[in-house]
């Protein structure tokens, strides 16, 4: 057994897209065996998604494919559930309930099983059955409404945003009730409504509204009470940098690197009410004075001046990025559709037990030798009865026999 | 009473501003013991953060602070004096969990660095976030939330794309690393209460964005492309964006299967019939003309209208609320996820509920504490010092 903090748990994952896979992730980078058990019918053998960008998702895990709408589908789930710790999903709500897989079916065969179901509008209440994405979880949130420029619409914020806070707060309460588990034996159902987790995103505007009854508007990227703090073209083609000016001292030393002690002595900007009054003026000149300037070089400048600026950095640069590179922030993996390439890597560094990056994503039904034949001991003919009746299928499937990619062999990444 | 999941955890909380503190709220709120020690003068910062109760600027009284700190315990403690920092090392003697948010000289500056700290307390779980992590050339960078975004790869793509990069509203990067930290403690934790071994744990804030960047660093590697501005659209499928509606905006999802049911909601056969739309993969170039027609039904109907009727036909549209519609959201009302919490300086406040419901451990309730609230209950009833130590070391400054 390797010596890594999750050593020795189990995981059961059910989940799919963002949320869940990258609530399962973090457990897998950090130790636990986690087993993907996906419908069979989806594409037998071939990666579990096509989109490799789910495959991202989907790292250092171990593949079984079951057919869960059968009654020999369920048993079998059963008895995996009955060597594991942890079972994971992300459904609407009344699913596991129709499959007779709901947290009391689990504890009958489990008793301290850790059950986490991550509905989107959670098990209860007028939304109950309504069908959320992020997307749609960020706007309900009042996420949308308020990011924005002051003269345009709402808008998203790029990424699915509530879909890793859901993932991390799964994490959280998962190796919570393991704790829990640890010193008192017991499990425990954990229901994660995405819309309550992402709703705490928001906590500055709603103590806003339930103390003062107030209701804050889209300001772009101005700041409540200090300026400048605004984004600023740079030479190039789409180029900005983001300057943040929170005291007089850092307003001096902006003064200062752009040789306007004229700006440090002008009475309209002498203090943090009258720059916040006169932001527009200062922003223009500003701007007028970072165009000339590559956006790395200029924060360099800023930075040893002791202004906090930060270069908005793109993807490529991103990849070049020579912080990142100090601190092997990238991590290569080998994916099963489109081969060798870098990862975002962990993002909590443990010292003497860093995440492990094992391999890619597994192929769909990947696993079935080690799940069902050694961890359930299942004998051939059980295992080939069950593939005839449809509840889990023979990997490779004929048609892709000697036609798995190298890169679906376990390879260790780096 | 039921029993919180952290119950037998001890944390000591040197967390100021966001990130920190809201890492050691969680593991306060779901059981654990969280002394937050604060500098004697003013305390943390964030006490001094908009918005306040009524206006009133009291270090009571930040709305910030106020959610941010609820179920710890509070007391001072100047870590700038040799006696502050003698007290701090007896009280690591009794901790499980360290959590500390200073830029990354400090603690090492008070000889209070992790090596430090484990020859005290070798079992000892030391987690620092700081904006650029432990090392590195951009170690010792100035950041505020608007930066940590910049070097962190999202902003760039947020905004239109004819007009400059804008970022989420509040304070989203933060609010993210303090998650990250939770999540990487805890994990830390586990470790630790198998083998007795503790471990460093080093948060990122700019890393903890880097890594949510979802298919940013796949679409550049497989198919070259830089992900940048778009609106509200989704960059690699359509449509996933948000909408003019007749009395404001809605949140439209009609990839997958909701592409047909969304053509029977907003009655527009075009979507399934016109030959341009077949494609799922090409519907993201056919953007403009897609959202034309969308729009064109949108606009006749009301948010709330389109919003129940879309998801009756399981068509995944979300409102665009504002913050006080979101707070009144029946969803929420029914499930009681907006808590009254009661506090010396503002009476009773609504504040959000639990991030995530656990059965057999719930949640708990609880307020900040007042600036030296505990000082006593610690000081005295931990460490053992008499009052009139106490009041000696509150004259000298050290709490």
């Amino acid at each position: 057994m390797s010596d890594m903090p999750l050593s020795g748990v189990r995981v059961l994952d059910l989940t799919i897209s963002w949320a869940g896979p990258y609530c399962t992730r973090l457990l897998a980078t950090m130790g636990a065996e986690v087993i993907r058990v996906d419908n069979p019918h989806i594409a037998p053998g071939r990666p579990y998604k096509m989109s490799t960008y789910i495959n991202d998702h989907n790292i250092n895990k171990y593949s079984v494919a079951i057919d869960l709408a059968t009654p020999k589908g369920v048993e079998l789930f059963k008895r995996l559930v009955s060597i594991s710790d942890v079972v994971a999903e992300n459904f609407s709500a009344r699913v596991m309930g129709n499959l007779g897989l709901d947290y009391e079916s689990l504890k009958a065969v489990k008793p301290d099983i850790i059950m986490l179901s991550m509905p989107g509008f959670g098990n209860s209440g007028p939304y109950r059955d309504y069908v959320a994405y992020g997307t749609v979880i960020e706007a309900m949130v009042g996420l949308s409404q308020l990011t924005g420029y002051e003269d345009g619409p709402p808008l998203r914020v790029g990424i699915a945003y509530p879909d890793p806070t859901a993932g991390l707060v799964g994490a959280f309460a998962v190796l919570s009730a393991l704790h829990y588990r640890a010193r008192t034996g017991k499990g425990q159902q954990i229901e994660l409504s995405q819309f309550e987790s992402a709703t705490t995103l928001l906590f500055e505007a709603i103590m806003d509204y339930t103390m003062n009854r107030r209701v804050p508007r889209r300001q772009g990227n101005r700041h409540r009470s200090v300026a400048p703090h605004e984004v600023f073209p740079c030479r190039g083609d789409d180029s900005w940098i983001a300057i943040a000016v929170t005291n007089d001292e850092e307003w001096r030393a902006l003064c200062d690197v752009m040789g306007r002690h004229d700006l440090a002595d002008d009475p309209r900007f002498s203090d943090i009410l009258a720059r916040y009054e006169h932001q527009d003026e200062i922003n223009a000149i500003i701007a007028g004075w970072t165009r000339q300037f590559d956006h790395n070089d200029l924060m360099q400048r800023l930075q040893a001046a002791g202004v906090p600026a930060g270069a908005v950095l793109s993807s490529p640069e991103l990849l070049a990025d020579p912080h990142l590179k100090a601190r092997d922030f990238m991590v290569m993996i080998d994916d099963p559709v489109d081969g060798r390439r870098p990862i975002a890597g962990p993002s909590a560094r443990l010292s003497r037990t860093p995440a492990e990056f094992k391999w890619g994503a597994p192929l769909l039904g990947q696993d079935q030798d080690y799940v069902f034949g050694e961890l359930l001991g299942m004998s051939q003919q059980e295992r080939e009865r069950l593939a005839e009746d449809g509840v889990i299928f023979k990997f490779p499937p004929p048609e892709l026999e000697g036609q798995i990619p190298p890169a679906a062999q376990r390879t260790g990444a780096t | 009473m039921t029993e919180g999941a952290l119950d037998d955890l001890v944390v000591l909380d040197l967390t100021h501003y966001i990130a920190g503190p809201f890492c050691t709220k969680l593991l306060a709120d779901y059981g654990a013991t969280v002394i937050k020690i604060e500098r004697p003068d003013g305390g943390d910062p964030a006490r001094r953060l908009p918005p306040f109760f009524q206006d009133d600027p009291s270090l009571e009284k930040s709305g910030v602070f106020l959610y941010l700190n609820t179920n710890k315990k509070g007391i001072t403690l100047n870590l700038k004096t040799e006696t502050g920092r003698a007290l701090f090392k007896q009280l690591v003697r009794r901790a499980d969990i360290v959590v500390e948010s200073f830029s990354p000289r400090v603690m090492p500056g008070w000889g209070l660095d992790y090596e430090a700290l484990a020859k005290i307390n070798p079992r000892l779980v030391m987690t620092s976030i700081s904006n650029f992590g432990q090392n590195g050339p951009y170690r010792d960078y100035k950041a505020t939330e608007l930066v940590s975004l910049a070097l962190g790869g999202w902003l760039y793509f947020i905004g239109e794309p004819d007009r400059y990069p804008v970022k989420p509203f509040g304070r989203q990067s933060q609010h993210h690393a303090g998650l990250q930290a939770a999540v990487g403690t805890l994990t830390a934790v586990q470790y630790q209460q198998r083998t007795g071994l503790g471990q460093h744990v080093d948060i990122s804030i700019m890393e903890a964005v880097t890594s949510i960047l979802e298919f940013t660093f796949h679409v550049l590697a497989t198919q070259n492309r830089v992900r940048t501005r778009d609106g509200s659209r989704y960059f690699i499928t359509h449509p996933l964006t948000i909408l003019p509606c007749k009395d404001g905006h809605v949140a439209v999802t009609a990839i997958g299967r909701a592409w047909e049911l969304a053509s029977v909601l907003m009655e527009l056969p075009q979507l399934v019939e016109d030959p341009r739309f077949a494609d799922p993969r090409r519907r993201w170039e056919m953007a403009d003309e897609i959202d034309k027609l969308m729009i064109g039904w949108l606009t006749q109907h009301n948010a709330q209208e389109i919003f129940e009727r879309g998801q009756e036909l399981r068509v995944p549209i979300g409102l665009v609320p504002t913050i006080d519609q979101v707070v009144n959201d029946p969803q929420h009302r029914s499930r009681d996820f907006f808590t009254t919490v009661d506090h010396p300086a503002t009476g009773p406040v609504e504040y959000p509920g639990p991030p995530v419901r656990m059965y057999e451990t719930p949640w708990r309730a609880g307020r900040a504490p007042l600036l030296g609230e505990h000082n006593e209950e610690v000081f005295c009833g931990w460490l053992g010092l008499s009052k009139e130590h106490l009041l000696q070391l509150r004259e000298r400054n050290v709490i």
